[in-house]
């Protein structure tokens, strides 16, 4: 149950996390592009560099979450794999 | 006056001039305090009434913060500070919806103000780095060029967009329902904007959870292993 709860509150947590994320790196990484261009006036380039940063930014937290995802349901399946494996252990010895 | 925002504040305290959501916030946090002094005022082993309330919603905070932070004694650490975050959070939301809420003198639903709720998110962007750091200790500014120097820029993009999604979200949602609601009286009072006031008792408890639950994922985050 408890472990069910955990689940559920990392689950939610992670959804709204991402998604925000992504959102406000991208609108960081426009304005403050768009604030120093206006400030040095280099206009576009600065805009665009901070957009693809951005947007660089967004790409990299949805590959780190999906990387530590995919690691703790891999670590998951074999802990509840063991029990199986030991008992075709015991079978052949 | 805009749907509640006031050009003057409310009254002047000797030099510092007072605003309205400002005496809205003394309020909501003066009766935060009443309650809580009046639920621990007379402990007892054997808890009754208030302080039966009370401690259940503690142990079950620390419960909820323990499964979302993974280490006890942070958990324990943060949870005060966390739990401090929803109740006012909850109640500036909710203060909203008390009718003369935006429209009567000093009284101005305090997140529906994007400074009050930048400020929350400032205090959680410290709250985390002094976690991660008096977890790590030196090793905490690692995470900062963590796989590469190259990837500097984009890590530091992203411990800024937490705070600014944190400050957006909250604001932008509460801002947003009382606008709505601020319209709708005016084209059809009464029956109609109670609807959508309605909805606001959800809207007000999910956005008060969500900003404590990000803050807690992101303190856990930095006093996590992966750093």
């Amino acid at each position: 149950m408890a472990k069910q709860n955990k689940n559920w509150v990392r689950g939610l947590s992670d959804a709204i996390n991402l998604a925000t994320t992504v959102a406000a790196a991208i609108a960081l990484g426009y304005f403050g592009g768009r604030w120093l261009d206006g400030r040095f006036d280099t206009e576009p380039w600065l805009t665009i560099i901070g957009f693809l940063l951005g947007v660089a930014t967004g790409i990299k937290a949805m590959w780190e979450k999906s990387m530590i995802t995919s690691n703790a349901s891999s670590t998951t399946t074999n802990v509840s794999r063991e029990p199986e494996q030991n008992k075709n252990k015991d079978k052949k010895n | 006056m805009i749907f509640g925002m006031w050009d003057s504040p409310f009254f002047d305290l000797g030099p510092i001039p007072v605003d309205h959501l400002v005496f809205t916030e003394w309020v909501i946090i003066a009766l935060i305090g009443i309650i809580a002094f009046t639920a621990t005022r007379n402990m007892q082993l054997v808890p009754r009434g208030l302080q039966n309330a009370f401690e259940a919603i503690i142990l079950w905070t620390y419960d909820f913060f323990t499964q979302l932070m993974d280490k006890e004694h942070v958990a324990k650490k943060w949870a005060p500070i966390l739990t401090a975050f929803f109740l006012f959070i909850l109640l500036s939301n909710y203060s909203g919806l008390i009718p003369g809420a935006a429209h009567v003198q000093g009284f101005q639903p305090p997140t529906s103000n994007w400074n009050v709720t930048m400020t929350l998110a400032l205090i959680t962007f410290c709250s985390v780095h002094v976690a991660g750091f008096s977890e790590h200790k030196g090793r905490y500014f690692k995470h900062f060029v963590s796989p590469g120097w190259a990837m500097l820029p984009l890590n530091l993009i992203e411990e800024i967009a937490h705070p600014l999604s944190l400050t957006v979200r909250l604001f932008g949602n509460i801002f947003g329902e009382e606008m709505v609601i601020a319209f709708l009286l005016f084209m059809a009072p009464f029956v109609i904007p109670s609807a959508i006031m309605g909805l606001s008792l959800l809207l007000g408890a999910i956005q008060a959870i969500v900003f404590t639950i990000l803050s807690a994922s992101y303190i856990a985050a930095a006093t996590g292993e992966g750093h």
